[in-house]
This record gives C-alpha cells, structure tokens and sequence, in this order.
C-alpha cells in the first residue's frame, strides 16, 4: 500500500543499492514489494540479474499505458521490478512531460500496486532534484533520503531539514527519514558523522549500512548483497532497515495513511 | 486482651513447652546400647523420610531433628565419656571433647543463622534522576597493576547513573604518577594522601574526608563492576533512612585455587560461594549482614557517625558494620551478581588472606565483642558471634584430623565407651548433621567439602589464632604480606609439609592398626575398636590428600578466563569485506567467534572486530591467532583507551554477565598449547621442564602433533605427569614411605616390648565418632 520514495541531493551514495537490498529483505518479510526504477542510467534492474543488453523498461510506454502492473517483471527472488528500460531522448521527454503532471499522471498508473493492503511501492530515483521526484514526492508516504557518512552530509543535513530538497510543504519534520550509508565505525569522521546525523534526526534515522565490500562484489554478479552475502555486515544492516521501515508501515493507521502522514 | 489472640498465643506456648519437654528426654534420657541403636536408626530413617519433601518447613524440622541428635550426642559425652586413666589420655581426651564441643556450638549457631534466607528483591529507583542520591566510588589500591586497576575504574565510571550525581575516585596508596595520569585521562578523581596509616581503612577514611557524596561505593581494584550496579543497589538507601549498608555478593571469575588445582573442580561451587549464598543472606533475616570491603554500598552519614572505618583490627569491613550495627543502623543483603573479580590466584595468597581474616575477626571477638555492648538484637549478636567463632576452626581441625593416632600410634583411650556406642551416638549425629547440612547449603557446598577447606587451613591458622585470641594487639598488619608466602615453586611442597607429616603419621597409624589385626594375640586389640579408629583415620587421610592435591598448583597453565558470552559480533577484513558471528567467550585479551561456514577466510586478513558495548556497538582492532570458522580465536590489538573502556564494558560490564553463574572457558592460553606442544618432546625433556617448573606456551604449529607417535608408556607417563607434577607425585610417594617405615618401627616395637600394652586399655575403646564437624554450618568467610 505504502509508497516510498528514496532519493537524494548527491549522486552515487547508495540509493540503487540499497532500493534493491531494500526490496529483497521486506519480500523476505512477508511484503509483497514493487520496485520501481525513475532513474534513466536504469541501473535498479542490474541488482535483479536482467541482462546488460534488454533494454525493456516502463519509460517507453508509461504515458500510454493506464496501468503499469501490465509491465511488470518479477526477480527469481520475488521482487517485482519495473526497470526503466532504454528510451530515446525523445521518449524520455515524453515521460517527464508525463510526470510534470504530477499526482494526476502517476496516481491512476500506480493505483494496481498502491490498493494492495500487503504491497509495498518502492521508488529508485535520479540523483538531486528531478521531474519523477516531483511527482513521486506529491504522493509519497515515506521519503528517504540516502546520505554518506561523511562530511558532506554535515552540509546536507541541515538544508533537506530545512525543506529545500523534497517538496517543502511535504519534507519539513517528521515525514522525511533518512538512511546513512557506507558507515564504518573504525574512522573517527565517519563515527562523528553518524553520531552527528542520529543526534540531529533521532529516530528517523531507519538504518544506518556498514560499508561492505560485498555490495560492490554483488552487483558485479548481478545479484542484490542479500542474497550474495547473507552473512556480512551489511545484509544485517539492511534487514535490520527493513525492519525498522516495516513496523513503521505497521504501526501507521490508515487513516494516518490517508492523510498522507507516515 | 482480645480472647482468639490469647487463646492462640496460649496455645503457642504449650506447644513450644510441649516440643520443649519432648526435646529435653530426647536428649537425656539415657538408653541401654541396643535401644540407642534403635532410636538412632529410627531418627535416620525419619530424617530420610522427611527429606523427600522440599517444602521449607520440613528443612527447619531436619535441623530441629539435627540439633536434638547432636546435643543428645554432645550430652552423652560430656555425662559419660570423659573418664581417662593416663595423663596424656586425659589430654587428648579433654581436646576432642574441646574440639567436639566448638563443632558443636558452631552448627547450632549455623542452622540459627542460615535456617531462613532472606531472598531481599531490588528496590527499583524512581522518581526524578535529577534527586537521586549522590554517590562517591571509591576504587582503593596500594601496590596492584594499572591493568587491573583500570578495567574497575573505566567500568565504574560506565556505570548507568545520572552523570552529575556519582564520582569515581581512586584512592593510590602507591602513589604513582601513572596512575594519576590514568585517572586525569579517563575523568576519574585521584586521590593521594602523605602517609598509609591504617592501610585501606585509613586509605578510605582519608577519601571520606575530601569527598561529599550522600552514599559511598567502595570496590577493590580487582573487582569489576557491571553497568548496573548502582541502579539496582541505591534503591534501599531511599527506602529505610536508617539503612548504612547495602552489601552484594564477591563474585570470582575466574577459578579458585580448589577450583583450578584439583580435578573435579569444574564441578566445585567457589570456595565463598557458601558464605554469600547462603550465610549472607541468613545474616539479612536478622539484620546482621555485614560488609566484606568490597561491592558494598554504605550511606555517609553513618560512617561519619561511626568515626569513619574502624582501624583497630585487621578486618576493618566487618567491624565497621558490627559498629555501625550496634549504633542502630541496619545493614542489607542483596544476593546478585552485579560485580567480579579475580579469585586469589595462588594457594599461599588464599591461605595468607585467611590468616588475616582469622586474625582479625578474632581481634573482633576479644576487643569489640558482639556479645556486649550496642543496640544489638540478640540474633544479631549471635550472628556476628558465629562468624568470630568460626575462624576459630584451626584448632579443633588440627584435634579431629590426629585423634585416631591417639590410638593406633600411642595406645591411648580418649573417649572411654566402647566403639559400638560410640558409633550408636556419633552416627545420628553426624549422619543428621549431614542431611541437614546437604539440605541447606549443598547447592553451595558439597558435603566434606568444608572439611577439605578447613584442613587446608588449619594448619596455619592455628598459631596466628591462638596468639591474637591471647593478645589481639600482636603482629601488625601490612599489606604486602600479602605475598608473604608467594614463591616461584611450581608445587607449594612446602606449604604442604605439615598436611604431608600428618597424612604420614595417619598412613603409620593405619599400617599399625592392621598389623596389629593380624597379630592379634600379641597386641590383645579389640577388633572393632580397631576398626573403628582405621577407619577414621582414613577418612581423614582422604581429606589430608585432597588439601595436598590442592597444593598441586597449575601454574604452568597461565590461564587466560575467558567469560563465556554469546554476543552478536562483526568481523571486518582488510579486503573491506564483513562477515557477522557470534562471540562463544571474551576476555580483555581476546575473543573467540564463531563465522558462519560458507564464509571464507582462507587469504583474508582480520583487522577489527565489533561487539556491543553498552547501548552501542564498538569497533576495537584484533587479529586471529588460531583456530576455524567454528571457532576463531582473536587477540585484541592496541588500542585507545577508549576503546579499552568500551571493551571493559563489554566483556566485564554487562548487566547480566554474572548472573548465569559459573559461565566460564579455561580453555584458551596455553592449557592445550602447552600440552600438545609437550607431547612433541621427549618425555625426558618433560620431566626437566616439568622439575624447574617452567612448563612455557609453545608455538601453535605443535596443535596438530599426533599422541599416537608415542609409546603407550610415554603416554601414560604424560597423562600421569598432566594431572599430578612429578613433585607431587614425589610427595605422596614420600609419605607412603614414611608411614610404612614408622608403622613398621612400631609394629617391631610392638612385638619387642608386647608385655608393656595395656589390654584393658585397648579393649575398652579408643577415640571415635565426633571426626568431622561434618560441615559444620556455615563457614564465615570474610572477604577484605
Ligand atoms: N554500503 C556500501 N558499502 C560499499 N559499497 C557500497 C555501499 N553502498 C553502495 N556501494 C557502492 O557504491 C556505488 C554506488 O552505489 P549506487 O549505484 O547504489 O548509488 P546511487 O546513489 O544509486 O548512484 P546514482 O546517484 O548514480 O544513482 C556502487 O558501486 C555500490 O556497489
Ligand atoms: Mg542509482
């Protein structure tokens, strides 16, 4: 039912990785999860196995497509993937002609997914600020934003409080989390970071992930690092993020739901 | 008055008047030979009977049952035994009775005090931290490592209290500036003062003069305290104003000398277990705990009323809290585990320790005695009573262990009664005094174990009680006699020399005794009498050799206590790869994890490991030494002293790392290492290294060397030399030798001047019964 969103200002910190690990561990929760690529480098799809040269994805027929469950793929482990696919430029301009429409073109799209009580939507986006966020943001349930434990979130931080990154009347307290990435407690700065970000957001921190070489192992074989490597620090830091967003899904009333309010 | 309650309270009376009177003829009434026999046997079998049940009422009817058999027991001989026809007869006669009667007194007093557990739940804290009491820790020390000192200070510091409202101090005795630079680093208050009067009173005292907290908390250096010490003792003080001590239980983590010299000492509770088990918490019922100078909370005020710690005697823990006690105050018992530490290391440690307690609470007896003086209760007033009188054990343990040679060596009859009624009045009383005593304490206490720890003992305590208990002025305490006895022998042979003459001495008595059977004629012996004494006299040689294997210290084995702990871990390696375990046991020193199988860690190189310390997770460096995926066994790297806190934490400070028990590994250092490793070198070498006692950690290549290249002999020989040094095994053979030598001499003797023996003598009995006060209730240990 829920939609999460997972974005961030900066590139390369994580959100594809962790949008299919993500996946991967709430499937093995008991959710039914949709993973949904927005991100026109359609990398999300490399997590499930898809093949490097398929270039199926959404982007070409989301505008004309009323429904997107029709296009739905399924990994071997479960997760419905919908990848971006290769598109023209003229294609991609179409869909984010789409997009610019907001709530109303992506709801209806959506809708299949969103009315399913145990289905969870999960949105991989472009770095910074994008047309699909704009969108995704209008109807979100759950907005994460993926920072580095390292000094630039010290800067970060403080301007995604403030709302200047996700839409602002949506992002100011209590409706934007965070998940902190390539954590590693041995270095002083990046212990500092992490004490830093879990001070100044407290509990909307959902997870904090070790950095492991095996995320960068697994996508190399194409494979999500919870299914790789079920053993090493970082699956465990990702089921226990999964766990914390899945009794925080729990635990919100549908009528809370309703309103928009995670 | 209302008529129920005076009716009742009438009823009460004639019932106790009635059980009264029944106990009276129980106990004096005199019975012909054949009906004692009957009613001991009937009174056995009652006891059984009774036992089978576990309701608490029934343990209080066992020890009633106790107490009549053994006074009816005590009464017999005192009205009919005491008859002597030699001088020396007379002597050794009037000791045993001695002897026998402090046995007595002390099991009386010993049901009394531990009949009924006081099982003091926590007084969880409440309200506003910001009014909870403020507390000074006092971590005392004098001349011990910083290594130990800091894993106590950093785990108090770490203790879960409000942070304005408690201060950890270190009282350096020693004055050494690199304790001071350590106490500045890690933010604890160091505290020196010009001279060392009065020891670790005087020490203490000095810091309740620069200090101002509500409550004190004093821990000795080596004991470490768990995260959740203070919230879960501080409660009380709120709840009784006029509380001035809260004690906790010692716990030792790793073995004591029993534990770790003899076989079965995996499966021995600790030495003090008894005492704060079982005895502690019989003192709580009656108000009577008192303080064993460590893990103990006291309330400031009191001290201050009191003068501060009492310094005339050597044990100024308890005499403090019997001055306190007899000001008024209260004093409580609350039986967690919410500290350990490290057991005395060496046997002459464990013995010089108890000499000053034995010193000292004998000081107490003759200078502050708890029988007069102060608002004391009388339950009060026998509770400290019998932890006096039980240090007074040396002398009579000595008495029990040689009466037999009264007999078999010398000829002399010391309890005049023939040895059949002797075993129909001594039997009930120590078989009753056994059940009881299973029953009450032997969770804590195997049955005769007291008895090996007294004989350990005795031997030294005699003197230094004697004295003291003749003029408790003499002998001054110093701390560092201490490691007075300490020497680099690898079996304390020496220690052992009077337990070694003894046991000869029995082994003579025994070889005598049976020849006499066999010539019979020549010695006009009276068989069961006979008998009757051999078999003493082996039970005793039996508890005389366990002490000696006491002896047999392992120090070879420089054991590493590794706590046994099942805590979610992260390997990290060099190659940026992670893998998740768990930890089966840790130790400041290292720690062993389990990986899960289908990781590998062939060519990966382990550079940090992270366990929970606390609330958080902590990184701290490691490498592996040994071992596989089913058990990795890593040593920690430098590291900050920092991270040495949060380790502190983690292996020692958890709040629940004690109180499972006994959950401990001995395994890791040297004990496999170190044997294997022998196995590779020729048994020749072995017994060189075994002589010099300089048996070192070998390389860890030798783990695989194969016991199947030696010959069955070099293999038995090995094992042999594994449980029993060549030194120990030197001794006994010596004492053998001895007893077969002076038995022999005797036995010529004997047959030489066979005219000169008494046949009246021999055949109306010898010593008997009365051997061991069979754990005789609960020994007081006092920890410092
Ligand atoms: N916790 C981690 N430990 C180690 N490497 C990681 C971790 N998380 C991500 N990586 C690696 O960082 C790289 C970037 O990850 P990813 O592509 O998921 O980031 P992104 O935020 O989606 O990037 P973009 O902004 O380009 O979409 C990848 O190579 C990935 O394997
Ligand atoms: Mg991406």
């Amino acid at each position: 039912m829920p939609l999460i969103v997972v974005s961030s200002p900066k590139g390369g910190v994580g959100k594809t990785t962790l949008t299919a690990n993500l996946s991967v561990a709430l499937v093995q929760a008991g959710w039914r999860v949709v993973a949904i690529d927005f991100d026109v480098q359609n990398e999300l799809r490399l997590h499930f196995g898809m093949p490097l040269g398929d270039p199926y994805g959404f982007a070409r027929h989301g505008v004309d497509t009323q429904d997107w469950s029709s296009l739905l793929l399924q990994a071997s482990n479960g997760v419905y993937v919908l990848p971006y696919g290769e598109v023209s430029v003229a294609e991609r301009l179409r869909l984010e002609g789409g997009l610019a429409g907001g709530r109303n073109f992506l709801e209806p799209r959506l809708r299949t997914f969103l009315n399913e009580r145990d289905c969870i939507v999960i949105a991989d986006t472009a770095p910074g600020p994008t047309v699909a966020l704009g969108a995704l943001d209008e109807m979100a349930d759950m907005r994460i934003a993926v920072l580095l434990a390292d000094a630039t979130s010290l800067a970060l931080l403080p301007q995604i409080e403030r709302g200047a990154f996700f839409h602002a009347s949506a992002a100011r307290g209590e409706n934007c989390w965070y998940m902190l990435n390539q954590v590693d407690s041995r270095r002083r700065l990046n212990r500092d970071v992490t004490a830093f970000v879990e001070g100044k957001v407290g509990n909307r921190l959902v997870g904090a992930i070790r950095e492991d070489e095996a995320f960068a192992e697994s996508i190399a074989c194409q494979h999500s690092v919870v299914d790789h490597a079920p053993l090493s620090a970082g699956t465990q830091d990702v089921f226990s993020a999964a766990e914390v967003i899945g009794n925080l899904i729990l635990s919100v009333s549908p009528r809370k739901r309703q309103a928009g309010l995670l | 008055m209302n008529q129920n309650t005076f009716l009742a309270r009438f009823g009460r009376l004639v019932a106790f008047a009635a059980a009264g009177f029944v106990f009276y003829f129980a106990i004096i009434t005199p019975l012909d030979l054949k009906s004692q026999i009957i009613f001991g046997v009937a009174s056995i079998i009652a006891a059984f009977i009774i036992s089978r049940s576990s309701a608490r009422q029934l343990t209080i009817a066992l020890a009633i049952l106790s107490l009549v058999m053994s006074t009816r027991y005590i009464y017999w001989r005192t009205t009919e035994t005491l008859h002597f026809q030699s001088f020396p007869g007379a002597f050794f006669g009037t000791g045993l009775y001695l002897a026998e009667v402090y046995a007595w007194l002390v099991l009386v007093f010993g049901y009394f005090q531990t009949m009924w557990p006081l099982e003091r739940p926590v007084r969880p804290l409440t309200g506003d931290p910001e009014y909870w009491p403020t507390v000074d820790v006092f971590v005392p020390t004098y001349n011990e490592s910083l290594t130990l000192v800091s894993s106590t200070v950093m785990a108090a510091l770490k203790m879960d209290y409000p942070a304005g409202r408690f201060r950890v101090h270190l009282l350096d005795d020693g004055r050494r500036e690199e304790f001071r630079e350590f106490a500045e680093a890690v933010g604890a208050n160091y505290i020196i003062r010009p001279d060392n009067l009065h020891a670790k009173a005087g020490n203490l005292n000095h810091a309740l003069m620069v200090s101002d907290a509500e409550l004190i908390c004093i821990f000795d250096c080596d004991h470490v305290p768990t995260r959740a010490f203070l919230q879960l003792t501080v409660g009380w003080f709120l709840e009784d104003d006029k509380l001035a001590l809260l004690q906790t239980p010692h716990y030792f983590y790793s073995p004591d000398p029993f534990q770790r010299n003899l076989e079965t000492g995996d499966d021995l509770p600790g030495e003090g277990e008894l005492f704060y088990s079982s005895v502690q918490s019989g003192n709580d019922l009656w108000n009577a705990t008192f303080f064993c100078g460590s893990c103990a909370l006291m309330r400031r005020s009191a001290l201050e009323e009191n003068g501060g710690f009492a310094v005339e005697t050597v044990t100024e823990d308890a005499h403090t809290a019997l001055e306190m006690q007899k000001r008024g105050w209260n004093t409580a018992y609350l039986n967690i585990r919410l500290s350990a530490g490290l057991a005395t290391e060496r046997l002459s440690l464990h013995i010089s320790q108890r000499i000053r307690w034995a010193r000292g609470m004998t000081q107490i007896l003759r200078m502050d005695n708890p029988l007069w003086g102060g608002k004391l209760s009388v339950a009060q007033r026998l509770c400290y009573l019998n932890a006096m009188l039980h240090f007074q054990f040396a002398l009579p343990r000595v008495v029990f262990l040689t009466s037999p040679l009264a007999y078999l060596l010398f000829g002399q009859n010391i309890i005049s009664a023939t040895a059949l009624t002797i075993l129909a009045y001594a039997g009930p009383h120590l078989v009753h005094a056994a059940i009881a005593n299973a029953r009450i304490q032997g969770k804590y206490r195997p049955t005769f174990w007291g008895e090996v720890y007294e004989a350990v003992l005795a031997f030294y305590l005699v003197w230094p009680t004697l004295v003291t208990l003749f003029d408790p002025k003499r002998g001054k305490f110093n701390v560092t006699d201490k490691g007075g006895l300490l020497t680099e022998d690898y079996f304390d042979l020496h220690l052992m020399r009077p337990h070694l003459i003894a046991a000869a001495l029995l082994v003579a008595g025994i070889i005598f005794g049976l020849s006499k059977m066999i010539w019979p004629d020549t010695f006009q012996i009276s068989l069961d009498t006979l008998l009757l004494n051999v078999g003493w006299a082996v039970f005793n040689l039996l508890i005389l050799l366990t002490a000696i294997a006491v002896a047999r210290e392992t120090k070879q084995v420089r054991m590493q206590v590794r706590v046994r702990a099942e805590l979610p871990a992260t390997l990290y390696f060099a190659d940026g790869h992670t893998v998740s375990g768990t930890t089966q046991n840790l130790s400041m020193g290292g720690v062993s994890v389990m990986v899960p199988e289908s990781f590998s860690l062939t060519g990966r190189e382990l550079t940090d490991i992270d366990l929970p310390s606390g609330a958080v997770t902590a990184v701290y460096p490691a490498e592996v030494v040994s071992g596989s995926n089913a058990g990795l066994r890593l040593r920690f790297r430098e590291m900050s002293l920092e991270a040495r806190a949060n380790l502190v934490r983690t292996v020692m400070g958890r709040a629940d790392a004690w109180v499972s028990g006994t959950e401990l590994e001995l395994e890791p250092e040297p004990v496999l290492d170190s044997f294997t490793g022998l196995l590779k070198s020729s048994s020749n070498v072995f017994k060189a290294t075994i002589g010099k006692g300089k048996m070192r950690l070998q390389p860890a290549e030798s783990f695989n060397s194969n016991p199947d290249q030696l010959g069955w002999w070099a293999r038995l020989k090995i094992m042999r030399s594994r449980f029993f040094p060549e030194r120990v095994i030197g001794g006994v053979r010596a004492v053998f030798l001895l007893g077969v030598i002076i038995g022999g001499l005797t036995i010529v003797a004997g047959r030489v001047f066979a005219a000169d023996f008494d046949p009246a003598a021999a055949f109306s009995g010898g010593p008997g019964g009365a051997a061991p006060n069979v754990g005789a209730a609960a020994p007081q240990s006092d920890p410092p």
